[in-house]
């Protein structure tokens, strides 16, 4: 899932400072998974919000309203009612989904209360770990599914790097090195000679440094 | 013979000698200057690091020339940390036309070690290409686009390896790897721990590699105990056996620095023995001024002179 | 509730929304939970909500978690009098 954390409630009290009336708008799908923007969190945030603003002695209205997804004009069509009738929205969602809002919404201002992160998975309860940085086109399948661009600091195709040591990244040493990982599968499916063959360059073209991206399936599009 | 005296040297046979500076912070020039003037005549070589630990300093190129200038044979450093493959390959050409023969390729430390651990980093392309690319325009006159370039870059390829860092096994295939992309010289990271070194040298040696390849041994002097704990704890990529500490440890403050340039000797002369190995490398860096103390005190004084 | 692992942080603000100065979570005691590890989740959460109260202002030691094993009156009664006696230094809830 796209992993995000909530911003510090200072950032964000102070961001919706100018508004008197509020909506917080919150994501069922991803913010919601790591626990960062769904309807939980947004009654927990409205309520110290007012907490907050009530001990300053200002006046904020504050709605609250989760949408399953808010990158999907289906759902977030619901909101339409309580958008406009607010003066500002604070969305929840990952960085996407603020920006659809704006897109849709585009007479209200929009700003974000999560900082989107990184693709990646739950390992285990309380900790999310990056997997994924969307290359557009997967290599995984000759790394033994371990990928060196995200998980290497150094998005090293031909790694380890010097620093590696006792499995661990010299950037963080709680942080698996990415090469020792692929080396061990390596070892386990006895294919560690094939790592010996040189990987050429990587092609940015797709990924994000070639430019925003757009996927267009001429088999939805009417 | 692309005019590099170290290729020359190790082509001869010789035990090559080379040492390493670091730039200045700074666009003070006189630095870089005083460095090399203490290492000139008893070293084959000199590196000059690459914004080293990610530490914001003069480039390495600019550094070099100064150093050609002084007379002094310069190996350049880069990583691939700051510089994506259209800038590296342009300075490969303009370091050539400024003189420079000997390219060390390295990935580079990570930039959040550094001075400005706030900057975007680069690795667009790993050491292991920045190798095959040299060879790509020295032998082909060709850049990584295929195109024919106007004056190809004939540079002395080399490349680092770190016996001392995991997985062990691994890395003699990867020092395979660099030799078959393009490496014709490795320099080690600083040996302490023997046994391992020769462990690994050994296993080169089986795969024949020491045959295809020059590798020069990495030295640090040790100057005092804290510095080898310190390096033994936060450098990344360094061991040093604990009897080495505890031998720094017995010395007095004042005999400190004696005892580690005697470790450092001590070491020189167990590492000549090593078969398939061709040279030292000598990384005293902030403390040149040991280099010429320890060239002569190894017997390695004066340089061979070649054409 | 069943178990203090029902405590839900919305549950604890809302209590301050409504004017609550101080608010009192009794927990059994470590070990002797249930359902094993409620009584540890009810203490991450109250840890949690300090530390939001702390971020609006309000101060997180309005908010305590206490342990006592079940039907220990006694007990609570001396929990609910030291919270009383520390909110005469505290003062009333200041969003309230």
């Amino acid at each position: 899932m796209i992993v995000g954390q909530q911003k510090p409630f200072a950032e964000i009290k102070a961001s919706v400072h100018p508004y008197s009336k509020l909506l917080i708008l919150g994501c069922g799908t991803c913010v919601k998974t790591c626990f960062a923007g769904g309807e939980d969190e947004v009654a927990i945030l409205a309520s110290c919000l007012r907490l907050a603003f009530r001990k300053d002695g200002q006046i904020i209205t504050i709605d609250e309203l989760t949408v399953e997804r808010q990158c999907e004009d289906e759902f977030l069509k619901e909101a339409a009612p309580k958008i406009a009738q607010t003066e500002a929205v604070l969305s929840l969602a990952c960085g996407a989904g603020v920006q659809m809002v704006a897109s849709r919404y585009a007479g209200t201002p929009v700003l974000p209360g999560v900082n989107t992160t990184f693709i990646g998975i739950l390992e285990k309860q309380g900790l999310f770990t990056e997997e994924c940085s969307g290359c557009g086109n997967c290599v995984l399948g000759d790394f033994h599914a371990i990928c060196p661009l995200s998980r290497c600091a150094k998005k090293l195709l031909n790694g380890p790097c010097g620093g590696s040591q006792n499995g661990k990244c010299e950037v963080n040493r709680e942080t698996d090195c990415a090469w020792q990982l692929i080396i061990d599968r390596a070892k386990a499916f006895g294919q560690l000679d094939k790592l010996a063959t040189y990987v050429p360059p990587k092609d940015w073209r797709t990924s994000y440094a070639g430019g925003p991206r757009k996927l267009v399936r001429e088999d939805l599009v009417i | 013979m692309n005019g590099s005296r170290l290729q020359h040297m190790l082509t001869l046979g010789r035990f090559a000698v080379t040492a390493e500076v670091g730039p200045p912070r700074g666009a003070n020039a006189d630095i870089i200057r005083e460095k090399a003037a203490r290492l000139k005549g008893y070293v084959d070589a000199v590196n000059v690091t690459d914004n080293q630990t990610a530490i914001v300093r003069m480039s390495s190129m600019s550094s070099c020339v100064h150093l050609i200038q002084m007379g002094v044979e310069p190996v350049m450093q880069m990583v691939t940390r700051d510089r994506n493959r259209i800038a590296l390959q342009s300075d490969v050409m303009g370091a050539y036309s400024l003189g420079i023969r000997n390219v060390l390729c390295l990935s580079g430390d990570h930039q959040t070690f550094g001075s400005q651990a706030e900057a975007m980093n680069v690795y667009d392309i790993d050491s292991l290409h920045l190798i095959h690319t040299l060879k790509t325009m020295r032998d082909e006159g060709r850049d990584m686009s295929g195109f024919q370039l106007n004056g190809a870059p004939k540079m002395f390829i080399g490349a680092a390896e770190n016996p001392f860092a995991d997985p062990f096994e691994y890395r003699v295939i990867r020092l395979a790897k660099k030799i078959s992309a393009g490496a014709e010289f490795i320099q080690t990271q600083c040996v302490y721990d023997l046994p391992r070194f020769k462990e690994w040298m050994k296993l080169a040696h089986q795969k024949g590699l020491t045959e295809k390849v020059h590798i020069l041994a990495g030295i640090t002097p040790l100057k005092s105990a804290r510095m080898a704990k310190y390096m033994a704890a936060n450098v990344s990529g360094i061991m040093i056996p604990e009897v080495m500490i505890k031998r720094m440890e017995g010395a007095s403050k004042e005999k400190a620095a004696e005892v580690g340039i005697k470790i450092c000797l001590e070491t020189i002369q167990e590492l000549r023995e090593i078969k398939g190995l061709h040279g030292i490398h000598i990384m005293a860096i902030e403390w040149e001024e040991t280099v010429p103390e320890i060239v002569r005190a190894a017997d390695l004084y004066p340089r061979p002179q070649v054409s | 509730m069943p178990c203090s692992s029902m405590t839900r942080e919305l549950f604890l603000l809302k209590a301050f929304e409504a004017g609550a100065s101080a608010v009192v979570v009794l927990v059994c005691p470590e070990g002797t939970c249930r359902y094993l590890e409620g009584n540890l989740r009810a203490r991450k959460r109250v840890a949690q909500v300090k530390k939001l109260l702390d971020e609006v202002g309000i101060g997180g030691e309005r908010v305590n978690l206490f342990n006592i094993p079940h039907g220990d009156q006694s007990g609570a009664d001396g929990i609910i009098q030291q919270t009383i006696s520390d909110l005469v230094r505290l003062g009333p809830n200041p969003a309230a």
